[in-house]
């Protein structure tokens, strides 16, 4: 006798399903209960828990678990609303793609034609300009000038440090030759030429900037960040570093927002850890409570800790020989010694802790903390995750090994840096060895790969396929050695993303009892080239049965 | 309205910025508001504390301290909106922090920068230069100082270690901080009190009656050319351009037009 099947049953085929299971790495069908997976394999194992509602809207897709990304930003939504100047091509949570800015004139157009549909009297913010892929005069007030001589421009820059301003924004602030700040960038004869530095800097131009902030932590912002997800066939991501936790009405807002069924992506909140001790054995109570109270779509499994800058902006700690060709501004964003200060009360509470660790001297100082934890307080199944891990040596990925530790490494920095990063930052040696998939799978240190969006585009096919094929722009492999299959990659975005997130029990892969979180794709990444799998198209996604279909026709 | 100066004290981890603190906080006539990252490490007297509301410390004596995390921006911007505005502001920096880059934040409408002072541990600043981890963070706190002091001093060899940071900073003074009077910093009015600066050591104490002084820009000519160790300079004069406060802590000069009477001078306090 076959079992009773409820109302909501179905079952769905495919040209082929990937599971991220390797007991079942591939099936025919599936069949989905209540949201949760209820069985995988042939339709006919299928059709025997006694459904007939077999769906084949998508007999000619393939299925794969649901992409898993352990590395984002809620504000990858942000460019719903501020216009996109960045170099490469990028989606947009409608579907659209914005095209790259390679050069200060192509910046001028893009920023004319926003301009001429903005209602009077509005300050124009854009991000994302990154003048590092061109050689070229420095970008200065009088090009934005050429855009607009009375409406505010405010050009924010990919690497978040800096941002260039128009003479408008000068003269609403009365920013003039006798200003003070050493944070404004100034022509030869002391004039200031619209470069706002750092915070300090960026903080003079104050109605832009809070108007950046503010559309970052907005709804739309988390809105379009969950469209921009389902469009790459990401079925639950981190927002990584927030400071929600500070809010309580506004986690709970948020809350609701994400538990609805409309919303298309599960997120798991990692909230952001800083230096003072007093505040983190707080934040550690909130987020244990959070934990408690998740619900299925918003989760707090996980923290998050910054202990360094970037390879690109020389502010990564790295051991010698140092950087390649430019200045070292490497500095830790706490003191070393108080590493494991501020991460005790999270260890203790069975929070799991990521560290971006850019450099190599950053993932050497937060081994040794979680070494220093562990020896204090036994908790076998950490997993706490280097993240980034980008420099990690062979001897900290031993260790990291034998510690039970895990890395997360921003492979997409192959693509998008590499060449910057042999020419430039760290020189051909290492950065041939950049984010070492190959040599973790040979030392058996456990990893998944990230985007960091929107610092690089959402979505995992790219992650995969930079993994895979390790290529730049310019044309080079970069460290062959380093390469990893399809299958491998695939498994790196998937279950063991979701392992390091502690949530391998529920997501990651198809397998009876978890929560049917599927990517619905045009191709299948095993079948087509290696050098194609980045541009294969993404339908949808399936999260806990409920469909959502991408917005990118 | 007279911008409110900001003052930084920087230093690595246990050099000793919240004795410092601590000690300009109990010997203060001004309302001071002081940015933190974290309360565990400031200690403050209880008896001082009037009122204790999450991420701000309210004092008896009127002063404010507030813990700012990372976000020394809004904290900057919710100063200078605040209807009453302190007298003066303290920065102090994490550990790592460059002291140079938070005084930047000083140069808003409403503020000005004060100087930043930095604290160095006699005892361990010679291997913290040497960490690859931490030494260039300590050679660039060094670097950012206008005044440098030097602590845990008791039983070392002051001039070995004066020797080595000068090597990094040549031109703020150094002085041994048991010898620094902290209301040198927190006092509207430090001629009044200057029997409270230790007379030990080579800190000597004078009053300029009358500085060759008749605007702005020649007050600060006036101020920058004092003898190179000035730990603390004071004082409000009558010039062309109306009443002057000039004030330097180490190398950092200020001139700010004043509605504050004249003072009889400026007291100089050197080493």
């Amino acid at each position: 006798m076959s079992p009773s099947p409820a109302t909501n049953d179905v079952i769905y085929t495919a040209r082929v399903i990937r599971t991220a299971n390797p007991s079942q790495p591939t099936a025919d069908a599936i069949a989905i209960r209540d949201g949760r997976v209820l069985a995988v394999g042939t339709l006919e194992d299928c059709r025997s828990w006694g459904i007939d509602n077999v769906d084949t809207r998508f007999a000619d897709k393939v299925l794969t678990a649901g992409f898993v990304e352990a590395h984002a930003h809620v504000m990858a939504g942000m460019y719903a609303s501020v216009p996109y100047v960045g170099r490469f091509a990028r989606p947009m949570p409608d579907g659209s793609i914005a095209e790259g800015i390679d050069s200060t004139e192509a910046l001028i157009e893009r920023l004319r034609e926003v301009e001429s549909s903005m209602p009077a009297g509005e300050s124009l913010i854009c991000r994302g300009f990154d003048p590092i892929y061109f050689d070229t005069e420095r970008l200065a007030r009088h090009h934005l000038d050429e855009v607009s001589a009375t409406r505010p421009i405010f050009v924010f820059h990919a690497s978040g440090h800096l941002a260039t301003v128009n003479t408008a924004v000068l003269l609403k602030y009365g920013i003039g030759k006798d200003h003070p700040s050493p944070a404004i960038g100034r022509y030869d004869d002391g004039e200031p030429d619209g470069e706002l530095r750092e915070p300090a800097g960026m903080m003079l131009a104050r109605e832009e900037l809070t108007m950046f902030i503010d559309l970052m932590q907005s709804d739309d912002t988390f809105l379009a960040f969950a469209q921009l997800m389902r469009n790459a066939g990401v079925t639950t991501c981190t927002d990584l570093a927030n400071q929600w936790w500070r809010t309580p009405d506004l986690v709970a807002a948020r809350k609701a927002i994400a538990q609805d069924g409309s919303f298309p992506v599960r997120v798991v909140v990692a909230s952001q850890v800083n230096a003072s001790v007093d505040a983190m054995t707080k934040l550690a109570e909130t987020v244990d409570t959070l934990h408690g109270g998740a619900g299925d779509k918003m989760l707090f499994p996980i923290v998050k800790l910054v202990l360094d800058g970037s390879i690109q902006g020389f502010t990564a700690m790295i051991d010698w020989p140092g950087y390649f060709d430019g200045d070292d501004h490497g500095q830790f964003l706490i003191p070393p010694e108080q590493v494991v200060n501020v991460l005790r009360p999270f260890h203790e509470r069975n929070i799991g802790i990521h560290c971006h660790c850019n450099g190599n001297l950053t993932s050497g100082v937060f081994i040794d903390a979680i070494e220093q934890l562990l020896t204090e307080t036994a908790w076998l199944d950490h997993r706490h995750t280097v993240t980034h891990a980008q420099l990690m040596t062979q001897a900290q990925m031993r260790k990291a090994r034998n510690l039970g530790m895990q890395a997360n490494f921003f492979v997409n920095h192959v693509w998008f840096w590499g060449d910057q990063h042999r020419g430039v930052t760290v020189g051909p040696d290492r950065a041939d060895h950049i984010n070492p998939c190959a040599t973790a799978d040979r030392i058996g240190l456990g990893y998944s790969v990230h985007t960091d969006a929107p610092v690089t585009p959402p979505g995992h096919l790219h992650t995969m396929w930079a993994a895979v094929n390790r290529v730049t722009p310019t044309g080079r492999v970069l460290g062959e050695t380093e390469r990893i299959s399809v299958d491998r990659a695939f498994h790196a975005v998937t279950i063991d993303a979701a392992y390091q997130l502690h949530l391998d029990h529920v997501i990651g892969s198809l397998e009876v009892g978890k929560w049917a979180d599927i990517a619905v794709l045009e191709e299948d990444p095993y079948a087509v080239d290696p050098m194609a799998i980045r541009d294969i198209g993404v339908w949808g996604t399936i999260v806990g049965g409920v469909v959502h279909q991408s917005s990118a026709g | 309205m007279t911008p409110t100066p900001v003052i930084v004290v920087g230093g690595y981890l246990g050099a000793g910025k919240t004795t410092l603190i601590n000690g300009i906080l109990r010997g203060t006539d001004l309302r001071i508001t002081v940015l933190v990252n974290d309360f565990g490490s400031i200690n403050i007297d209880a008896s001082l504390i009037r009122n204790s509301n999450g991420d701000t410390i309210e004092l008896t004596n009127g002063c404010v301290c507030c813990a700012v995390g990372d976000d020394l921006t809004a904290a900057m911007l919710a100063i200078v909106d605040s209807p009453v505005r302190p007298d003066l502001v303290l920065i102090e920096t994490s550990g790592v922090a460059d002291p140079g880059i938070a005084s930047t934040y000083a140069h808003i409408d409403g503020l000005r920068t004060g100087g930043v002072v930095v604290v160095v541990d006699a005892l361990q600043v010679e291997g913290q230069l040497q960490n690859p981890l931490i030494g260039s963070t300590v050679r660039r706190q060094i670097e950012a100082a206008d005044l440098l002091l030097v602590s845990k001093t008791e039983g070392r060899d002051t001039d070995r270690v004066t020797g080595m940071l000068r090597s990094f900073n040549a031109d703020a003074p150094v002085i041994p901080s048991v010898e620094f009077d902290p209301s040198l910093i927190g006092s509207a009015n430090s001629q009044s009190r200057p029997a409270r600066t230790p007379q030990h050591g080579a800190v000597h104490t004078t009053r300029v009656e009358h500085p060759a002084v008749h605007d702005g820009a020649s007050a600060l000519v006036w101020l920058r050319a004092l003898e190179p160790g000035v730990v603390r300079a004071k004082g409000i004069v009558t010039t062309e351009n109306g009443n002057l406060l000039l004030e330097r802590i180490g190398t950092h000069c200020s001139v700010t037009t004043t509605d504050i009477p004249p003072t009889g001078g400026v007291v100089v306090i050197s080493v």
